[in-house]
């Protein structure tokens, strides 16, 4: 095979994955990195490098309007991607030590996780009556969501747990050459009971300066091959852009049940490859 | 600056960023697949990227000597610029509405990030 036909393939895959991503929520990072490794035979740590440089396109993309509708919080951004950045930077050091086997099943575990915290429903909890809580004061964290109804107020607890949190989904990131918007939400929606939207929006804000703080590492490592990053890089970047257009006009429910299925199947299978040598 | 135009700023900084990395991406990868598409595929067993491939200096140089993988790699470099701007941006937004508690968090972030850069 030519590496004309090998970068049509690849670009192919990404833009499927970016789709996708986009559509079930789980990013492109997490879906094309386990295509190039099972059906591709690709060194995990060029599909992790490839992954990473995907997730800072699309999250500047997607964080751009969120941002400019003022729906994600800055602030919090900010202020946890101390959090986010420090982690990546141990993450994706520590992923310069560890072997391709202990990756993949890494990476295996950490998708099934990722997929069972998708399937989780969305329940905001009212907090604007909650009396202020004393570190989210000081920070000013507090803010409102723009709803129909004019500028709703939330109040934001459990700072340090969500800091916490917020290492382990930068090491995460640093370590797989993922996103990990999933942990970035749980930290906080469910520990800081910032509502959704805003924690959705935000994530995508900190994605990419969190992947930033790693993809340094990576690239003195040797990890970024352009050939294959650009093909992905673009790819995932033009799926997630039609799989964001095409989220409101489409019922998801079927399409993410079989869709999440395949990946718990692939999840399994990056397990497998790395328990396997 | 208020809040609302620092996000303006910033929605408009991403967007530009991510563009024109794509565009260089797009012209290098093409110029790449043009020379060399026909050759077979490279081994993937993971022996790290040539480190001409690894410095900015170093990739600029041959970059501008021709290789299109190396120009490929200035679209990534582009690319992973959007974040050190995007914070840049934070801090002096912030520092312009005197925000000074976040003008320095913003700052701390931007460090953390040269320092993995950098070093």
């Amino acid at each position: 095979m030519t590496q004309l036909e090998i970068d049509l393939i690849i670009a192919a895959a990404s833009v499927f994955a970016g789709l996708f991503g986009a559509l079930v929520g789980l990013g492109g990072g997490m879906i094309i990195v386990p295509l190039l490794v099972i059906f591709m035979g690709i060194d995990i740590r060029y599909a992790m490098g490839a992954a990473l440089a995907s997730v800072i396109a699309t999250s500047s993309g997607a964080a751009a309007a969120y941002v400019r509708d003022g729906l994600s919080n800055m602030r919090i951004g900010l202020f946890l991607c101390v959090a986010t950045t420090l982690g990546a930077v141990g993450g994706a050091s520590l992923a310069t030590v560890l072997d391709a086997n202990l990756l993949s099943l890494l990476f295996g575990i950490v998708l099934l996780i990722s997929v069972a915290l998708s399937l989780k429903g969305v329940k905001d909890k009212d907090t604007s009556e909650m009396s202020p809580d004393r570190l989210a004061t000081l920070l000013r964290l507090d803010s409102t969501l723009p709803t129909a109804d004019g500028p709703k107020p939330y109040r934001v607890r459990g700072v340090p747990g969500g800091f916490a949190m917020m290492v382990v989904a930068g090491m995460l990131s640093g370590l797989l050459g993922i996103g990990s918007g999933a942990f970035k939400v749980l930290a906080m929606d469910r520990l800081m009971h910032i509502p959704f939207r805003v924690s959705t929006t935000t994530s995508n804000f900190m994605i990419g300066v969190t992947a930033a703080a790693s993809i340094g590492i990576y690239l003195k490592r040797g990890y970024l091959d352009p050939a294959l990053v650009f093909p992905v890089a673009l790819g995932v970047l033009i799926g997630a852009y039609f799989g964001a257009k095409l989220l409101p006009k489409i019922s998801t429910r079927i399409l993410k049940v079989c869709f999440l299925v395949a990946i718990t199947v692939i999840g399994i299978q990056m397990i497998l490859n790395g328990v396997k040598s | 600056m208020k809040d609302v135009a620092l996000q303006n700023l910033l929605a408009r900084t991403m967007l530009i960023g991510v563009a024109i990395a794509a565009l260089v991406m797009l012209i290098g990868g093409t110029v790449y697949l043009f020379h060399d598409g026909s050759q077979p595929v490279r081994d993937h067993v993971f022996s790290g990227e040539p480190l001409d491939l690894r410095k900015p200096a170093d990739i600029a140089v041959a970059a501008w000597k021709g290789n299109t993988l190396s120009l490929v790699q200035i679209g990534v470099l582009l690319l992973l610029a959007n974040p050190f701007i995007r914070t840049l941006f934070s801090v002096l937004g912030f520092a312009s509405q005197k925000d000074w508690l976040y003008a320095g968090i913003s700052l701390l972030v931007l460090a953390i990030l040269a320092v993995s850069f950098f070093v």
